[in-house]
């Protein structure tokens, strides 16, 4: 049987203490008369027994024993004791001796148990804690000293964050916080506020062992007995990066919606079940007048005139009653909106409906269609207003032929009329330019000579006056006088020549513009033999449409002729 | 018909803005022996020559649009005084007020036996009452 170091040392212990008792009984004898031999025995045996326990106990009181009988009581060097005092004596040692040790051994055994039992009961919260540790899934428990360091470890901990036991114990926890964390002291100042306040719970971006970043929800418990000091912390980890990923992609997805709806040209307008506005975007701002904020929680009627309120009401609770998700308002009948400062305009919508959490949801898309309606009446009326004036210039060609006809020879007649249709076709372009808007006098002579602007005819007309607009009706009618004139001065008047000149001159005075057309250095003037259709037309036109008078004088110098147009809101002098 | 257009000259006034076609009723009412009203550009300007010549008036021709003012106020003033018309107009019938659906109407460009005709009807007209 092998026997350990301690027993050795237990026992070694005894003998050591009985020669140290031998010792001070030699010397204390010295100086004594004769001490019993057990005075210091005693107390030897109680240490021995006390301090190792019941074996060396019984060891050093038969030590004891046989030194008393052997050495100390006579006969010396013999066992035969013979003073039955001393066998009395003996027996009385070894019997208090063997008691001693039996207390000793009971005392020791006790405190064996005890500490035993402590140590199982250590163990035991040891792995409660540990199956708690490991046990809760996916949250990693551990534990910290008062200034951080790692003391516990768990393989939840370990799987969360990639570090083994081995490589995190006694490291401080900063290890886990990212370098931002580190450098702006974050660690020192989470165990502070779990010291200050018991607890400490934050939302923190975390490093893994191999340096990819994670999400947790952290809470630091600071732990500490009656005596209020901590004694460490315990840390609970739990990964959040699912949840929070699922909250960026809520957020990334909300925030895509949210410039959707907030760039729509189109006004985006939303109500609950109780008819009140929850939605209303930038565009329904600009298109009603009112911010998003003073309108959202109002009811939807505030954007609707009053007599269709009713209407209105009714549509919703169809649309509400029906299956439909969504559909085009355009079935019934047109829309009008009510802007905040009272207008009403014509819209067009869409409505569709869905369930929220919140309960039912209906999103109206509308569009603003004034400009349209604009348009459209626009266009139609300039499609009446095409008809009526293709009917008119017909008419007005018909006119122009009949008159040519009955006024013309029959071989000047192709040429006379494709002349004066040319006359209509330049006024026409010459309006056309204008949106039929109108035309000024000069611009009216000037498209008039336009068909004879060749060779050197350019510098043969010269017109001078004040700038004279004219309304279209108007401008046509001039332009076929202008033609009139100077196919006349063209085909026998200064024109006719190489030499000639036509000058155009006009000025205005409080009711009329008066046009002076004087010809000169043109061959010699013949009043012609028969008035033709052009002095006839010059003469009614001017009547009949201006209400003016035209004066000729075939002056032997150049044909004159003074045209006195009144002025009035069709003719007048512009800017 | 005892009385035709040579019994007495028939007096017809033009309301109509566009001068040339103003000049070619003119000249083809003259043709037919007809003495001449106008032609008129302008509302007011007709309800002048009514005033002043209307007592004789035996029709007219007016031109539904005159520069985007309606002649209605004309027709209104003919009907009243229970002189016969006829419309003239570039447009469509459908361009016309309705209430005056039951009036006759000649389309630009017109023929020459168009105006004829609503001349016979003028006459007709006058006989008959």
């Amino acid at each position: 049987m092998r026997l350990s170091a301690e027993t050795w040392l237990r026992y070694g212990f005894a003998v050591l203490a009985m020669f140290v008792a031998v010792l001070l009984q030699r010397a204390l004898d010295a100086h004594f008369t004769p001490l019993p031999p057990y005075i210091m025995f005693y107390p030897a045996v109680i240490i021995v027994a006390a301090l190792g326990n019941s074996g060396p106990g019984v060891f050093s009181t038969f030590l004891a024993s046989f030194y008393a009988g052997y050495v100390v009581l006579p006969p010396h060097d013999s066992f035969r004791i013979q003073n039955s005092g001393d066998v009395i004596g003996v027996v009385i040692f070894c019997a208090t001796g063997l008691l001693v040790s039996l207390l000793a051994g009971l005392f020791h055994r006790k405190r064996a148990r005890e500490k035993k039992l402590s140590a199982q009961s250590l163990r035991r919260s040891e792995d409660h804690f540990r199956i708690l540790g490991e046990g809760v899934k996916g949250y990693a428990i551990y534990m910290l000293d008062q200034e951080g360091t790692v003391v516990s470890w768990t393989a939840v901990a370990e799987q969360l964050k990639g570090w083994p036991e081995h490589e995190v114990l006694g490291k401080n926890f900063s290890l886990f916080f990212t370098p931002d964390a580190v450098h702006s002291g974050r660690p020192r100042q989470i165990l502070e506020i779990a010291r200050a306040e018991g607890s400490f719970h934050e939302e923190i971006e975390r490093v893994r062992k191999d340096g990819t970043h994670f999400w947790a929800a952290i809470t630091l418990t600071a732990l500490s007995r009656e005596d209020a000091k901590p004694q460490g912390y315990a840390m609970l980890a739990r990964d959040i990066s699912d949840r929070k990923q699922a909250e960026r992609d809520i957020a990334a997805s909300r925030s895509r919606l949210l410039s959707i709806v907030n760039s729509a040209l189109d006004a985006i307008v939303a109500v609950d079940s109780a008819q009140r506005i929850v939605l209303f975007n930038p565009a329904a701002e600009a298109m009603f007048g009112y911010t998003s904020a003073e309108i959202i929680g109002q009811p939807i009627e505030r954007l609707i005139p009053h007599r269709f309120h009713d209407l209105h009401a009714g549509h919703l609770r169809n649309f509400a009653a029906g299956a439909a998700v969504s559909r085009s308002m355009e079935g019934v009948g047109s829309l009008s909106g009510r802007r905040r400062n009272g207008d009403e305009f014509p819209l067009e919508a869409s409505i569709s409906q869905g369930e929220t959490e919140g309960g039912k949801l209906f999103t109206a898309i509308l569009r603003d269609i004034t400009q349209r309606r604009r348009a459209e009446a626009h266009q139609s009326l300039l499609l009446g207003e095409l008809a009526h004036r293709v009917k008119n210039t017909l008419a007005v060609v018909q006119s122009i032929a009949a008159q040519t006809y009955r006024f013309s020879r029959p071989e000047d007649f192709y040429a006379t009329f494709c002349g004066r249709l040319e006359a209509l076709g330049n006024a026409n372009d010459l309006l056309t330019s204008s949106e039929w808007k109108g035309a000024t006098l000069n611009d009216i002579i000037a498209f008039s000579f336009a068909p004879h602007n060749v060779q050197g005819m350019v510098a043969r007309w010269a017109t001078h006056g004040p700038r004279i607009w004219l309304a279209p009706n108007e401008a046509v009618t001039l332009s076929l006088i202008f033609h009139e004139m100077i196919t006349n001065a063209v085909k026998f008047g200064a024109l006719s020549g190489n030499k000639g000149k036509v000058e155009i001159n006009w000025e205005t005075n409080e009711s009329a513009v008066m046009i002076h057309w004087r010809e000169h250095d043109g061959p010699d003037v013949n009043p012609p033999a028969h008035r033709g259709f052009g002095s006839k037309l010059l003469e009614r036109a001017v009547r009949h449409e201006f209400n003016g008078d035209i004066k000729c004088d075939f002056h032997p110098a150049g044909f004159e002729c003074m045209l006195r147009l009144p002025l009035s809101e069709k003719v007048k002098v512009s800017a | 018909m005892s009385t035709g257009p040579t019994d007495r000259m028939l007096t017809v006034l033009i309301v109509e803005d566009e001068s040339m076609i103003g000049m070619l009723l003119e000249d083809l009412l003259e043709e037919l022996s007809c003495k001449v009203l106008g032609p008129a550009n302008s509302v007011a300007q007709s309800m002048a020559l009514i005033e002043t010549g209307g007592q004789t008036l035996d029709g007219a021709f007016l031109d539904i649009n005159l520069r985007g003012e309606f002649v209605y106020p004309v027709a209104d003033a003919l009907l009243a005084r229970n002189v016969p018309f006829v419309f003239i107009t570039g447009n469509a019938t459908h361009g016309i007020d309705p209430r005056y659906g039951a009036v006759r109407t000649l389309k630009k460009p017109f023929m020459a036996s168009a105006i004829e005709r609503a001349i016979k009807h003028f006459v007709e007209y006058r006989t008959n009452f």
